[in-house]
């Protein structure tokens, strides 16, 4: 009995440890995951001319149907703002997006800067004229570049770090109780 | 007097028109300050401020939103002026509203009536008007901005134009029998001026023949929607009914349209709204050498106005049309003035 409990233990330790690895590597596929779609939803605004109920439903059933798990949410993000225009024509767009957006991360991790970095699009987005728009996109995955390419190197060494932290906490359990 | 009208901060932000959003921190805090010192009775934040100035423009915006969802309370026509009373044509008579519009209250409307979605609108812009879901088109006016003599976009709107789209079943009934020679139909030009309701009537029109009638046969339709104004296809589906024989190319130049459709949809009836380029007339010679019919609208006080123009007396000395509907707006829209022959003489019978 007692082995057996020092066993959980020392398994719980260190798939606490491969969990927040996972973490790491999903925020790092969310974002990308976000960059392929903003950059179809770039082609729908600027060579579809899709108004951006249209655009926004398009992209999002598509990439929702293309993942599996919690990366389907980005795609029903989209989504699901998509259908709020359609039903709420007096809501305000930046607020709508901001309250879904606001909901999809209590599913999804992200980190706070990319955050800030999505929150910010839905600022603009629909705002003016299409070069405007090409502008505000463009910069957004400037943005999303420059934290994927952070992101890579650093989940590299975290991911390692985190599971060997796990699985040492868990060995070293196991010695202490023993 | 409301709160939101006394204060000079108010008016401030009204001429600078200014939203929450728009205000750093230190603006807000700066402009708070001023205005506790200078009322220090009426203890309100500037946010609490700006928000109920907000919420009173969204509520004029909703309830704009409404009267154009509302065609069936017969308003035809929904003017916003900024600084100016809102003022509704209904029934032919102008009502003015309580409550002013302000550029602010233009901008809203303007990004909820394109699903905020401007860029999207961008090439109609340029003409001045924007078509939107259920065939009402928004006219605009404001600052243009130009690029090498063109027009590039227009800037700072201040005035809207919104005429609401109706669909009339049964108004073309008592016109439909002089349309037709034995069974066949002819080819026919509607004219009117502005807000008479040739559009309407059109539709109208296009359906019966489209769905068959007592006097011909169901036929083919292809319908050139180049504003989107006939059929007002919504992500694809049509939103007025055409008729199920009805097919329709949306947003697409009159002209170009009219040749790919004669290519691809074989049609018994080519229908376009409001021709008067060369351009229009070379494609409706080309769609007259394929034995389509053709259904036309046109700008026009009456058959002589007509002679007027170039391109239309072209059309008329060469009797493309076998037939001209003339409208008028009095006593109300859609009043059939008379139907005309190719020789532009007068038919005999009651059509009004």
């Amino acid at each position: 009995m007692r082995y057996a409990g020092i066993v959980l233990m020392a398994g719980a330790v260190t798939g606490a440890g491969w969990y927040g690895a996972g973490i790491i590597r999903m925020k790092l596929e969310v974002l990308l995951l976000f960059r392929r779609m903003i950059s179809h939803l770039k082609d729908r605004i600027l060579y579809g001319n899709d108004p951006l109920p249209e655009a926004l439903l398009h992209v999002g059933t598509w990439f929702e149907h293309q993942q599996i798990g919690r990366l389907k949410e980005p795609g029903k993000l989209l989504v699901r703002i998509a259908e709020r225009m359609d039903k709420e024509h007096t809501a305000i767009f930046r607020e709508i997006w901001e309250e879904e957006v606001k909901a999809m991360i209590k599913k999804t991790p992200m980190a706070e800067g990319d955050l800030r970095n999505l929150l910010e699009i839905g600022e603009n987005l629909g705002y003016a004229d299409r070069v405007m728009q090409e502008r505000m996109i463009a910069f957004y995955l400037e943005r999303v570049e420059a934290s994927i390419d952070a992101m890579r190197t650093e989940t590299e060494t975290k991911t390692k770090l985190y599971r060997s932290l796990g699985a040492a906490a868990g060995l070293f359990l196991i010695v202490v109780l023993i | 007097m409301p709160i939101i009208q006394s204060g000079k901060l108010h008016h401030h932000i009204k001429k600078q028109n200014l939203r929450i959003q728009e205000l750093s921190a230190a603006d807000k805090t700066a402009a708070g300050s001023f205005f506790f010192l200078k009322r220090s009775v009426i203890n309100l934040s500037l946010s609490h401020i700006l928000e109920v100035e907000e919420d009173r423009t969204m509520r004029t915006v909703e309830k704009i939103w409404e009267m154009i969802g509302q065609s069936g309370k017969n308003i035809e026509e929904i003017r916003v002026r900024a600084g100016r009373p809102v003022l509704i044509r209904r029934e032919g008579k102008e009502e003015q509203m309580e409550f002013e519009a302000d550029p602010a209250m233009i901008r809203e409307l303007l990004a909820m009536i394109s699903h905020h979605s401007l860029y999207a609108f961008e090439d109609e812009m340029r003409q001045g008007f924007l078509t939107i879901t259920g065939g009402h088109r928004i006219g605009i006016a404001g600052k243009a901005v130009l690029e090498e003599k063109e027009i590039r976009s227009l800037k700072e709107i201040s005035a809207l134009n919104i005429r609401i789209s109706h669909s009339c079943r049964g108004c073309a009934d008592r016109i439909i029998s002089g349309l037709y020679k034995q069974g066949e139909l002819l080819n026919t030009l509607f004219v009117s001026p502005p807000g008479a309701g040739k559009t309407t009537m059109l539709r109208e029109v296009i359906r019966l023949v489209s769905d068959g009638n007592t006097f011909g046969k169901g036929a083919t339709v292809s319908v050139v929607d180049e504003r989107s104004e006939l059929a007002s296809c919504y992500r694809g589906v049509q939103q007025i009914d055409l008729g199920m024989r009805t097919d329709v190319m949306d947003g697409c130049p009159k002209a170009l349209g009219m040749l790919m459709m004669i290519r691809s949809m074989s049609p018994e009836v080519m229908a376009v709204d409001e021709i008067g380029t060369m351009e229009d007339l070379e494609a409706l010679r080309d769609v007259m050498k394929c034995g389509c019919k053709i259904l036309a609208t046109v700008h026009g006080a009456d058959v002589e106005d007509l002679k007027k123009k170039r391109v239309l007396r072209e059309m008329a000395e060469e009797k493309m049309f076998e037939r001209y509907v003339v409208l008028k707006r009095i006593p109300s829209p859609g009043t059939v003035d008379g139907i005309y022959d190719g020789e532009m003489q007068r038919l005999k019978g009651d059509w009004a």
